[in-house]
């Protein structure tokens, strides 16, 4: 009930003003961040780059 | 427009209002900074991390960020859906960074820094792309005269502008640039806007520096009400230009500009959506809350309990509704603006609103 409210809420807040649709999910990056990212695999990602950095010792 | 609320804006605002309250209920957590180093190379005049960094504090070591990750917070969340934010400091002085990295791609989340580009060569940047570096963001406050005023590096324009040219080409990297707007670049915003774009820059978010510190006394970095009201109207007009997505981001309440200058209708979400772990451990909302609104301490408390328990202050906000607020008609929408405009005796130090011309 509670995420059908939300989604109605936004629809009817979104449908008052002008705004492109598919920014409409999108959240604003806060001030001091990165843009907001959702997780995916990425073929680049070298698993044997380096070692665990719990071990590292320079910041130990 | 100016600082009055069209009808469209009033109802979707007291729409935003219910859909506010219902976040704040449900606190789901969403983006983590951690600032992991107050460590910097450079010396910039308004000092990113709040007039606060200090090279002689150490580093947080890594395996204690990942005690409470692993322990406290995973268990509780979907870590896809939560973006850790890497920040100082500069981030990239930090050598063990991509072992930081790959050891939260490992665990599921997706992962950002913020930088200022003077480190970033196309090896490092490769080598972070291999450890599953998401989002990223670089700072540029205008072109080089603007830009060295504010760094103090002669070295600094030209390698964020590299670093902006590489980020903006990778199809895997979530990216934007964040300028600083000072009084000296406000005549240059549309030929800078430009020169972002022809740099491959579609995001870019414009922010004015809040007095506090250093950058208190600094004329040359503070925005009169006149100038801050055209950046804010240049910001429509580049949105509505639709080449690239100009925001003025979280930075307070907007009036009239509402859902004009950004996307969202204003929303501190410090607390309600985002949680940060300070250097000395500290737990807050975002970096850019002062200290005194600190919620914990992840070497004495449990972070899940922290988040789930306290951050009263950021939820309700009944607290600030005193001073310049107590009276104010934008009460409702604005709540007493972002959190990170509130000094250590918590008192508002700067209200967007008022400053915006009729």
């Amino acid at each position: 009930m509670k995420r059908f409210t939300i989604f109605m809420l936004t629809l009817l807040g979104y449908s008052f003003v002008s705004c492109d649709p598919n920014e409409r999910a999108e959240i604003d990056t806060p001030m001091y961040g990165a843009p907001m990212a959702e997780y995916q695999e990425n073929p680049l990602v070298d698993e044997t780059l380096t070692q665990e950095s719990n071990n590292d010792p320079q910041n130990e | 427009m100016g600082k009055r609320l069209g009808v469209r804006q009033w109802l979707a605002l007291k729409l935003f209002k219910k859909l506010r309250q219902i976040r704040r209920d449900e606190h789901i957590l969403n983006t983590l900074f951690w600032e992991c180093t107050l460590r910097c190379n450079l010396q910039c005049r308004h000092c990113g991390s709040d007039c606060r960094v200090d090279s002689s504090v150490t580093d947080m070591p890594s395996k204690d960020f990942f005690r409470v990750l692993d322990n406290e917070i995973t268990p509780n969340v979907n870590p896809n859906k939560v973006l850790v934010i890497l920040s100082g400091g500069e981030v990239l002085v930090r050598k063990d960074l991509e072992d930081i990295g790959l050891n939260l791609y490992r665990r599921g989340y997706p992962w950002g820094m913020v930088t200022n580009g003077l480190g970033l060569s196309r090896q490092r940047l490769d080598s972070l792309i291999r450890s599953g570096l998401h989002s990223i963001t670089v700072s540029l406050d205008g072109f080089e005269e603007q830009h060295f005023h504010i760094r103090q590096n002669r070295d600094s324009f030209k390698r964020a502008v590299e670093a902006i040219k590489m980020i903006s080409e990778d199809e895997y990297l979530a990216s934007d640039v964040v300028t600083c707007v000072t009084p000296a670049l406000i005549p240059h915003l549309e030929e800078f806007k430009e020169f972002l774009y022809s740099l491959g820059v579609r995001r870019w978010r414009l922010f004015a520096i809040f007095p506090v510190g250093r950058a208190a006394q600094d004329e040359s970095l503070q925005l009169n009400d006149e100038e801050y009201t055209y950046m804010l109207q240049f910001i429509e007009r580049t949105r509505h230009e639709g080449r690239v997505k100009a925001s003025h981001a979280c930075e307070g309440f907007l009036g009239g500009y509402e859902l004009k200058a950004r996307t969202n209708p204003f929303e501190c979400y410090a607390g309600v959506g985002i949680a940060s772990i300070r250097v000395n451990g500290d737990i807050s909302g975002c970096t850019s809350v002062r200290a005194n609104f600190t919620q914990g301490n992840i070497y004495k408390d449990n972070f899940w309990d922290v988040w789930q328990n306290r951050f009263e202050k950021f939820r309700n906000r009944d607290w600030a509704k005193k001073g310049k607020c107590a009276d104010c008609k934008m009460w409702q929408y604005c709540e007493g603006n972002g959190m990170h405009l509130y000094d250590d005796d918590e008192n508002l130090l700067m209200c967007n609103y008022h400053r915006i011309l009729r």
